[in-house]
C-alpha cells in the first residue's frame, strides 16, 4: 500500500510520463529500419577481429616450435641401458632357474676395462663424423 | 514464445521500453532510439531465452538497461576524443531533463530534486512510480538485491520528504499537505 508522499510522487510521474508519451515515436518507426542490420555489421567485425588475431598467432606459434626444433636436431641421442659389473645377465638368471636345462651360459656382463675400451671406440667414430 | 507473439509483446510495452530507455540514456532522444531499436532486435533474436518466468516487462527492461550502459560507455568514449579534439563541454544530465518538465513540474523543484538523487535512486524511483513495477521488479531489473532496492528507496523516499519540507511544499510528517 502506497501511503500518500508515495501517492503524491506517483502523481508527478505519471504526469511527466503523460508528457513524455505525447513525444513518443509510434512503434512501427522501430521495425523495418535498415538500421536494424547494423548489429550484424558488428558481429562481423568481431569475426574479422578474432580473424586477424589468429593470423598473428599462428605464425608465430609455427615460429616458436620450429625454433624449439631446431636447437633439438644438435643434440646426440644416445641411449645406454645400466649394465651391472661382474653380474648375470638376464639371460642367464632365466637358464639357470631352469632346472633341466642341460646348457649352462656361463657367460658374465663385460668388466670394467672391456667398457672402456667401447667408450674409447665410440668417441673415435664421433670425432670421425664431425 | 513465437516472433508473433514477442512482437505483439514489444508493441504493447512500447511506451514502457521507450520511456526506460530515455531515462537510461539521460533523456537524449536519439540515443534512446538507438538502443530502443537494438534492444527490439535483441529480443526478437533472443525470443528463446525468454522463459516466462519473469515478466514481459521485466526481461525487456533488463535488455534494454544492458543495451543503454554499451550506448552510453561508446559515447563516453567518442565525446572523450571530440573534447580532446575541440574542447567541446560535456553534455549533461539536468540540461536534458529541464527540457522535458513542464513549467508547472519546474515551480515545484520536482527535477531539482531528482537530480540530487543518486542515479541509482532515480532508477528505482523511475521504475516504481514511472513503470508502475513493484520493488521485487524493480531489483530484477538493476541485478541487485531487494534488501538494496528497498534501502534505496527508503532513502530517496525520505530524502524527497525532507527537502520538500525544506522548502515548505510539505506541511507536515505525514505529508498531508503536499503539494
Amino acid at each position: 500500500m502506497m501511503d500518500l508522499f508515495e501517492k503524491k510522487i506517483r502523481e508527478l510521474y505519471q504526469e511527466k510520463r503523460k508528457l513524455d508519451e505525447k513525444s513518443f515515436p509510434h512503434f512501427s518507426v522501430f521495425l523495418n529500419k535498415p538500421e536494424m542490420k547494423k548489429p550484424v555489421r558488428r558481429l562481423r567485425m568481431l569475426y574479422i577481429r578474432v580473424a586477424s588475431v589468429a593470423a598473428i598467432i599462428i605464425p608465430v606459434i609455427f615460429f616458436l616450435y620450429y625454433l624449439y626444433n631446431s636447437n633439438k636436431t644438435g643434440q646426440q641421442v644416445l641411449e645406454i641401458s645400466p649394465v651391472k659389473i661382474n653380474q648375470p645377465l638376464p639371460s642367464q638368471s632365466l637358464l639357470n632357474s631352469v632346472q633341466d636345462a642341460s646348457y649352462i651360459w656361463q657367460w658374465k656382463a663385460p668388466t670394467d676395462r672391456l667398457l672402456q675400451d667401447v667408450d674409447q671406440s665410440l668417441n673415435i667414430r664421433k670425432y670421425k663424423k664431425i | 514464445m513465437h516472433h508473433g507473439a514477442i512482437k505483439t509483446e514489444i508493441e504493447q510495452y512500447h511506451n514502457d521500453c521507450y520511456g526506460w530507455a530515455l531515462h537510461c540514456c539521460n533523456r537524449d532522444r536519439e540515443m534512446a532510439s538507438e538502443v530502443l531499436q537494438t534492444s527490439y532486435l535483441k529480443m526478437l533474436e533472443a525470443q528463446n531465452s525468454f522463459s516466462g518466468r519473469s515478466k514481459f516487462k521485466t526481461w525487456a527492461f533488463i535488455i534494454i538497461k544492458n543495451t543503454a550502459i554499451d550506448a552510453l560507455r561508446k559515447k563516453k568514449r567518442e565525446n572523450r576524443f571530440i573534447r580532446n579534439e575541440n574542447n567541446l563541454p560535456e553534455a549533461g544530465y539536468e540540461t536534458g531533463l529541464e527540457d522535458k518538465f513542464d513549467q508547472k513540474l519546474k515551480d515545484l523543484f520536482f527535477a531539482e530534486a531528482l537530480n540530487q538523487l543518486s542515479e541509482r535512486q532515480r532508477e528505482i524511483l523511475q521504475l516504481v512510480f514511472y513503470h508502475d513495477l513493484s520493488l521485487n521488479e524493480a531489483a530484477e531489473v538493476l541485478k541487485i538485491s531487494q534488501g538494496s532496492v528497498r534501502k534505496h528507496y527508503d532513502r530517496a523516499k525520505k530524502f524527497l520528504a525532507v527537502w520538500f519540507q525544506q522548502r515548505g511544499i510539505v506541511t507536515n510528517n505525514k505529508y498531508d499537505g503536499f503539494i
